[in-house]
């Protein structure tokens, strides 16, 4: 039972204890009330009957009118008092009350025959002699009931007097020692159930302000209970809180004292309060001295006024914090360079504690970017320098190309003007060498053409986008058509392609030289089928587009990339042999890998990873 | 062996009981009234009260106090009971007589008239022949129910009877009325049924006392608290137990239960000693002198032998000092 349920039942039973008290206190007193008012009626009674015998006397000897008149109201009065249904129902009354009646109602016919017979003076003496006689009898009788009844209500006030007494001094027996009992009980309760519990509860308080280990006994199942149980659950929340606080404290020790960097805990006049080994190395100079002095000491004079400004900004709660760069001075009287951060501390009353603050020696890192200052701005220099020469040589290509030309093309035309003039007659073996000569010439435009379109790789940057290969390939298709068609070509390609960024001309380009190369150098015996797939990796797409053509024997997987590298005979399958190597231009210009994997006479693949 | 040992185990256990009640065990001779208001004698002897106090009663039945205390001055009994009329009368002759105590207050008393005689009223009296047991408190009951009609004896013609004459006398008509105790009464009236006319319910009241000689009660002092304990223990049974009471009237006298249920309240059993007893004999002793010629009336109050009663309860005794 806890204990608001105990206290209640405590009480409950006090008030049940009370209020019986208060009961059997007024029972008592109306019982008393009771046999009073009992007494009272009796003792009427007995009063109102010693009247009738006075005036039944008084008319015994000298029968006066006034006497016998009284006589006569007082026996109404007395009748009216003795049949009462009170008095009737009185059960100790009895015998007495039926030896009243009798006599009562005895005296009234006496009393009138002896009136009659004294005025009649024919009635002879012995007849008023007898009722004389016999009244007087009577009315002594009727007395003696009379002392009986005063009796009964002297008894019976004595009765209730003893009786009533009797109960008050049971009642207060009874209840006192209930009462008794009850203070006792409440008492132990009290005791056994706060009291000492609490001392208990006291005592662990105690012995845990002195520094011992203890635990409040938990071995009550009530609110004290509870309260130990919560103690001790508290307790051991603090020593855990205690053993973490330690640990915590032993790791920022440990964090504070073996920092890479210096930690110092600093007053907000500056006072250096705590710091670690790091910052004494970067200072340069011990503990013990560094703690006696202001960070001020230290600061390189033309940086004083800026550091004092940060902290007074910081002070003001302008910052919470603040980071800045400043020099010291170390005790050999080398400037450093450092950056600080220090953040204020401030108490639950928002007044300024301390500042925490981590010094970090700057100094390599300010000189190797003083050098990386230099070596980008050479660098730039140098990327100036290319720019320069990449424009020249754009310039020189295209002029060169486009100058080149111009003489081949009249070559090409005055060879074919002399071969024309010279006619028929014209020795074969002449033709040949003419032939040979434009052809030449032929190839030698193609190859300053390709040439042009090489150098021109990379140089549309404006036209670089969001390209979408589905299009790519559509257009691809489309170019190759004729060439698909004359070779029964198959190309298949999936569903859906993603987005690239690039240049779409030149992703173009690229797979119509696949695409185009991969019809071009088909296997003889089957008509070439090209299948491209698509496979999305963590940042690229992947894609490769598979023949099976007369495949490439591995030691050309690299030299198929050079420019100008053919594997065949240009008679057997034309071209300048610049394709692939236009191919890995484009793929490397947009940040992508091309490489490749082929069975020779089954077939080859070309890989190209491509960034999303 | 077994037998013999628990027979005398038996005899020590009763020897020491016996002996180690207080006093000796008395004997005394008591003439009782054979009828209801005697009750407390026959029960404290049927119920062994007094037994209980160690008293041997020789109790022998008497139809009138007069005829009991005759019979007490021939020496059959010790003590007598009768009512204070008697005592009354015979005080004025008997000087050593002595009242103990009033062990019955009653009225019981009943006049009946034969209406085939002419009396259907108490108008009706004069000249009538009416039956009455005389030196009993009958005969003082006649006296004053005359009284209050205007009537004298000499008006009437009294005829003395025993109770049992009476009854007879009275049903065969050779009187034309009577006065007497229940359940007498009763009887006259169950037996002339219509005829009977009743001009008297309960009489005046009367004291049921027992009496003794002066030198017997002086000599047997023990025996007679005895006797007045056994019929107050007897009076604790009746009060605590009345309709066993009843039943005991009913069975040792032949009492018809209705009789008895009528009875009850007219008849107080109570061993007291109260002043009116004196007063009530003085009332009578008056008539009694001037009927007899007899200047000098008892004092009565040298009769009433208190002295036992108060040594065994003294709250009973209520007459006021010699």
């Amino acid at each position: 039972m806890d204990i608001k349920t105990g206290f209640r039942a405590v009480l409950t039973v006090g008030a049940v204890l009370t209020g019986t008290a208060l009961l059997s206190v007024g029972y008592s007193q109306y019982a008393f009330v009771e046999d009073t008012s009992r007494k009272e009626r009796l003792d009427h009674v007995a009063n109102q009957g010693m009247r009738l015998i006075q005036l039944t006397q008084e008319v015994l000897l000298y029968g006066e009118p006034r006497a016998i008149s009284q006589w006569q109201s007082q026996y109404v009065e007395m009748g009216r008092l003795i049949s009462d249904q009170a008095y009737i129902a009185d059960p100790d009354l009895g015998e007495i009350n039926g030896a009243l009646l009798i006599r009562y109602s005895d005296l009234s016919p006496l009393l009138e025959k002896l009136t009659s017979a004294r005025q009649d003076s024919r009635q002879s003496a012995d007849v008023i002699d007898v009722l004389a006689s016999q009244l007087f009898q009577d009315a002594t009788q009727l007395q003696a009931s009379l002392r009986d009844l005063k009796d009964v209500a002297d008894e019976s006030h004595e009765r209730a007097y003893k009786a009533s007494k009797q109960r008050q001094i049971a009642i207060f027996s009874l209840f006192g020692t209930l009462f008794l009992m009850y203070g006792l009980a409440v008492m132990m309760l009290f005791r056994g159930v706060i009291l000492k519990p609490l001392g208990d509860l006291e005592r662990t308080i105690h012995a845990i302000r002195d520094g011992k280990q203890a635990r409040a006994p938990n071995q009550r199942e009530d609110e004290i209970g509870v309260i130990c149980q919560t103690f001790n659950q508290l307790l051991d929340e603090h020593d855990h809180s205690q053993r973490e606080i330690r640990a915590m404290a032993e790791r920022f020790r440990n964090i504070f004292e073996q920092a890479a960097v210096g930690m110092s805990i600093v007053s907000t006049t500056g006072d250096w309060l705590e710091v670690n080994e790091c910052l004494c190395a970067i200072l340069g100079y011990p503990r013990e001295e560094l703690l006696s002095t202001n960070y001020r000491r230290y600061s390189a004079p033309e940086f004083l006024e800026t550091d004092i400004k940060r902290v007074k900004a910081i002070l003001a709660g302008e910052r919470q914090h603040d980071a800045w760069e400043t020099c010291y001075i170390r005790k050999d009287g080398q400037a450093i360079w450092a950056r600080i951060t220090t953040a204020l501390t401030r108490d639950s009353d928002d007044r300024p504690l301390y500042f925490v603050t981590v010094t970090e020696d700057i100094t390599q890192r300010m000189a190797d970017e003083a050098r990386i200052g230099e070596i980008n701005r050479q660098l730039e220099e140098q990327a100036r320098d290319l720019r320069r020469i990449n424009a020249d040589l754009e310039s020189f290509a295209w002029v060169a190309s486009h100058d080149l030309r111009e003489p081949l093309r009249m070559i090409s035309s005055y060879i074919g003007l002399i071969n024309k003039r010279l006619g028929p007659e014209i020795e074969e073996d002449m033709r040949t060498y003419i032939g040979y000569a434009i052809g030449g010439a032929k190839r030698m435009d193609s190859l300053i053409l390709s040439l042009l379109d090489y150098s021109r790789i990379g140089q549309d940057a404006g036209l670089h986008g969001s390209v979408s290969l589905n299009d790519v390939l559509q257009e691809c298709q489309l170019n190759l058509k004729m060439a698909i068609q004359e070779a029964h070509a198959t190309v298949v390609l999936p569903d859906r392609l993603p987005f690239v960024t690039g240049a779409r001309g030149d992703l173009v380009r690229l797979f119509q030289n696949l695409i185009g190369n991969a019809i071009k150098f088909h296997h003889p015996d089957r008509p070439p089928v090209v299948t491209l797939t698509c496979e999305e990796k963590k940042d690229e797409w992947l894609l490769c587009l598979s023949d099976n053509g007369i495949g490439i024997e591995s030691q050309y997987y690299d030299k198929v990339f050079r420019i100008f590298q053919r594997l065949v005979s240009k008679d057997e399958y034309e071209g300048t042999g610049i394709g692939l190597a236009i191919c890995k231009k484009i793929v490397e210009h947009m940040g992508g890998r091309i490489w490749l994997d082929s069975t020779p006479g089954e077939g080859t693949s070309f890989y190209l990873a491509l960034a999303k | 062996m077994l037998i013999a040992i628990l027979a005398l185990g038996a005899a020590v256990v009763g020897a020491a009981v016996y002996f180690l009640m207080p006093g000796p065990v008395h004997t005394i001779r008591l003439g009782a009234y054979e009828g209801d208001v005697g009750a407390l004698e026959w029960i404290a002897k049927d119920k062994g009260f007094f037994d209980q106090v160690r008293l041997n009663v020789e109790i022998k039945g008497y139809p009138s106090g007069d005829a009991a205390v005759k019979a007490m001055h021939a020496g059959e009994v010790d003590i007598a009971t009768a009512a204070e009329l008697v005592v009354a009368k015979r005080s004025f002759d008997e000087k050593n007589l002595r009242i103990l105590a009033g062990i019955c207050r009653y009225w019981n008393k009943g006049f009946i008239g034969r209406k085939d005689h002419g009396i259907t009223t108490h108008f009706d009296l004069k000249g009538k022949k009416i039956a009455f047991p005389a030196t009993s408190s009958a005969e003082h009951n006649l006296v004053v129910f005359l009284a209050l009609q205007g009537l004298t004896l000499e008006d009437v013609v009294p005829v003395n009877l025993t109770p049992k004459q009476i009854v007879e006398k009275t049903i065969s008509g050779e009187v034309d009325a009577a006065i007497v105790w229940e359940p007498h009464v009763s009887a006259i009236e169950d037996a002339l049924g219509d005829n009977a006319v009743k001009l008297m319910e309960r009489g005046t009241e009367a004291n049921l006392l027992l009496v003794g000689r002066q030198e017997h009660l002086d000599a047997q002092s023990q025996a007679i608290q005895k006797l007045l304990k056994g019929l107050i223990l007897a009076e604790d049974w009746v009060r605590a137990n009345p309709e066993q009471a009843k039943a005991y009237l009913i069975k040792r006298f032949a009492l018809d239960a209705i009789y008895i249920d009528k009875l009850w309240p007219r008849m107080q059993l109570a061993v007291t000693l109260p002043q009116e007893i004196l007063e009530a004999m003085d009332s009578v002793s008056r008539w009694i002198a001037k009927a007899n010629n007899r200047e000098q009336i008892p004092n009565y109050a040298e009769t009433i032998h208190a002295s036992d009663l108060r040594a065994v309860k003294p709250a009973a005794v209520g007459v006021f000092t010699k």
